[in-house]
């Protein structure tokens, strides 16, 4: 299978496809990070710009990255870890009291799908919880959910209780959810709200560029 | 004749059932409580876990035991209302956080909240009051007290029948204990509170621990599930259908358990999630096909139904919440629901609560009740003798058969515009600006309804010993 028709069964979702495709480069010696750079993530990189424009919806995208990340499965135990490509680690988490995880688990899947590192810490995460997850993994970006209007003001407290570990100065902390607002994030000292799952992706690539930068 | 919008055929609805029963059987409900899973334990279904499978002899069990309609008693008795039977209540928005007013949005705030029981009180269209109308933020002590002043304050301001609140225990204490003090020894159901099952197929701790207190209270429960086919029920709206049922179900069944005859509501509230943003669409036609087969599936179950309402995604008043407002409150009207809540005011996804649109949904659900109503064809609303007494080219204005009928036939509107153009006048916000008056007015013209001083006393004296604090009453 040739890179662009590797891409093509990306966009479309063809996880058999891809999988299948994958094996057949890994047995013909196609060098492994080839096969991530070249045949998978340009793929995911068009449903991004598709899924922007209105063309691709968010059902199609969740097959888009399955597939990929199918093929990364394949391709992973053969490369170093520190070979793995990715735009940087995200720490997401739906905040202590609240049990929705929906748009969390979907930006979760955006940005896994456009090669950020996601380690999801799943629901209920107390300020505590999160300021052990940060030392322990250290990512660039958290990201914290709520649905709820009586679970929110966890946000605040668990930027406080970085604070207090010291661990705020290198950390990007964007929030996002039903009740969350542009500028309640910033009364409580965050760096950046998201909308929605598209706009999740283009804060933390923003994040990212500007620590980069 | 009426005409009664049904969107499923008599053999679509058995087959919606038959997929529900085997949905309970073999897939089965998670209860995440130990009460709960007991009760179920006890009459013979499958537990595992918290898991609990339902058998279909227990369904029809529970089903036989359920009121097919119920008085919903109000402080003023004239103005209790009958749920189910064929009328269609209105109640308020419920969960607001947001209000807007003249074209800003901004937190509501308790006075808020006191200000739209006045309003409504005085509303012929909202046939209930109180409940979280909007959850103000505000200095409270706790969530717990916040949650019951919005109960206290319901019953002070309004005399009509009060929706409850929920959010477990210890609230669903306070709102029985605060109806128990208005009504003193009167019995029957003083207040009807909604428990939301998490879909897919769970009940939380929060919401069982309420609703146990609702039905060993023998108060009004709607059981009513709000999935988002897509993502929390499946993609097409049968399917979200059997999930729905299912939920409604199993949760009808454990209150008729608790307490056979418990008066529960077959509520829903599902619509899709929007395929691009995710985000919950209550303009979508979608929803308004759901109102209407909830509103059959109660039927076929021989029970009262919540859905529906003038339900928008639009940020203001505008040509998409008219347009979205009136489609859903048409069908909810159309499909003969028995109690509707948020009839009116809500905006941006049940997020905001407008002032205008309280107002203008008035008209919307007036449309749409006289629509419902049809046209009535007998020997009298024929007038063939006023067709030949007048004869051709006469007028009809002054006939008695018209002053006998027009009042009846004729819905009239608050606020809608029938009058020739004026070019002195800003139509952009002619409409908005009428509305406005209106609830203006209404809070000018309030007057408290009475309440007896020893009621009075005892609720305050329960607030005290409760919070250590007073309420909020101006």
């Amino acid at each position: 299978m040739e890179f662009a028709e590797m891409n093509e069964h990306v966009v479309k979702g063809h996880i058999e496809e891809v999988l299948q495709g994958t094996r057949g480069m890994l047995a013909q010696g196609v060098e492994p990070l080839r096969i991530i750079n070249e045949g998978l993530i340009p793929g995911m990189n068009i449903v991004g710009v598709l899924f922007k424009k209105g063309d691709m919806f968010v059902p199609e995208v969740m097959h888009s990255a399955k597939a990929m990340s199918g093929g990364i499965g394949l391709v992973k135990p053969l490369i170093a870890e520190n070979d793995v490509p990715s735009r940087g680690k995200v720490l997401m988490g739906t905040v202590k009291g609240d049990l929705h995880d929906i748009g969390k688990n979907l930006v979760t899947m955006m940005l896994e799908g456009q090669g950020f590192t996601v380690v999801d810490l799943g629901v209920n995460i107390s300020p505590d919880g999160f300021v052990q997850a940060v030392r322990e993994h250290r990512p660039r970006v958290l990201g914290m959910s709520a649905l709820l209007t009586t679970t929110m003001t966890s946000m605040s407290e668990t930027i406080r209780a970085l604070e207090r570990a010291g661990l705020r100065q290198d950390l990007k902390v964007m929030i996002g959810g039903a009740p969350v607002t542009s500028a309640f994030a910033r009364e409580i000292g965050a760096d950046g709200y998201a909308a929605d799952a598209g706009s999740a992706v283009e804060v933390c690539a923003r994040f990212v560029e500007e620590s980069a930068a | 004749m009426t005409p009664l919008l049904e969107v499923l055929e008599p053999k679509e609805v058995e087959k919606l059932h038959e997929a529900t029963l085997r949905t309970l059987e073999n897939v089965g409900v998670e209860f995440q409580l130990e009460e709960a899973l007991e009760v179920f334990k006890t009459l013979g279904a499958a537990v595992k876990g918290s898991r609990v499978y339902i058998p279909r002899a227990l369904v029809a069990r529970a089903l036989a035991t359920v009121p097919e309609r119920f008085c919903l008693e109000a402080r003023n008795p004239d103005r209790s209302l009958w749920i189910g039977g064929g009328e269609t209540v209105f109640a308020p928005p419920a969960g607001c956080v947001y209000v807007q007013a003249g074209g800003l949005r901004r937190e509501a705030t308790p006075g808020d909240y006191l200000d739209l029981v006045r309003v409504i009180n005085q509303s012929g269209h909202y046939g209930t009051n109180g409940g979280g109308i909007v959850i103000p933020g505000g200095t409270f002590g706790s969530d717990e007290e916040r949650f019951a002043w919005l109960v206290l304050a319901g019953h002070w301001y309004s005399d009509k029948p009060q929706m409850g609140l929920n959010l477990g225990k210890q609230v669903s204490q306070d709102v029985l204990d605060i109806s128990r003090l208005v009504f003193g020894d009167r019995l029957g159901c003083h207040v009807l509170g909604t428990v939301n099952p998490d879909s897919p197929l769970i009940y939380s701790t929060q919401m069982l621990e309420s609703l146990f207190v609702y039905a060993r209270g023998g108060q009004g429960l709607i059981i009513a599930p709000c999935s988002m086919a897509m993502a929390t029920s499946p993609a097409t709206l049968a399917g979200t259908l059997v999930v729905n049922n299912a939920e409604i179900l199993a949760g009808i069944c454990l209150a008729q358990f608790i307490r056979p005859g418990t008066p529960v509501v077959y509520g829903n509230t599902s619509t899709i999630s929007d395929m691009q943003t995710m985000a919950i669409s209550l303009g979508a036609p979608e929803l308004s096909l759901l109102v209407l087969a909830t509103a059959q599936l109660a039927r076929f179950y021989r029970l009262p139904s919540r859905a529906g309402g003038a339900l928008t995604d639009a940020k203001a008043p505008d040509i998409q919440a008219g347009m979205e407002s009136m489609l859903s409150i048409l069908a909810t009207l159309a499909g003969e629901v028995s109690i509707v809540m948020h009839a009116g005011g809500i905006l941006d996804s049940f997020l905001t609560l407008s002032f205008e649109k309280l107002i203008l949904d008035e008209d919307a659900g007036g449309m749409a009740g006289r629509f419902r109503q049809g046209i009535r064809v007998d020997d009298e609303t024929l007038a063939l003798g006023t067709i030949s007494e007048r004869g051709p080219g006469a007028h009809f204005l002054d006939a008695d058969h018209t002053l006998r009928h027009f009042r009846q036939e004729q819905w009239h509107p608050q606020l809608s515009d029938r009058e020739t153009y004026r070019v002195e006048r800003d139509y952009q916000t002619y409409i908005l600006a009428k509305a406005e008056q209106v609830w203006r007015g209404r809070l000018q013209t309030y007057n408290r309804p009475v309440l007896s001083v020893e009621s009075e006393r005892r609720m305050l004296t329960f607030y005290q010993q409760r919070f250590g604090s007073e309420p909020f009453l101006v």
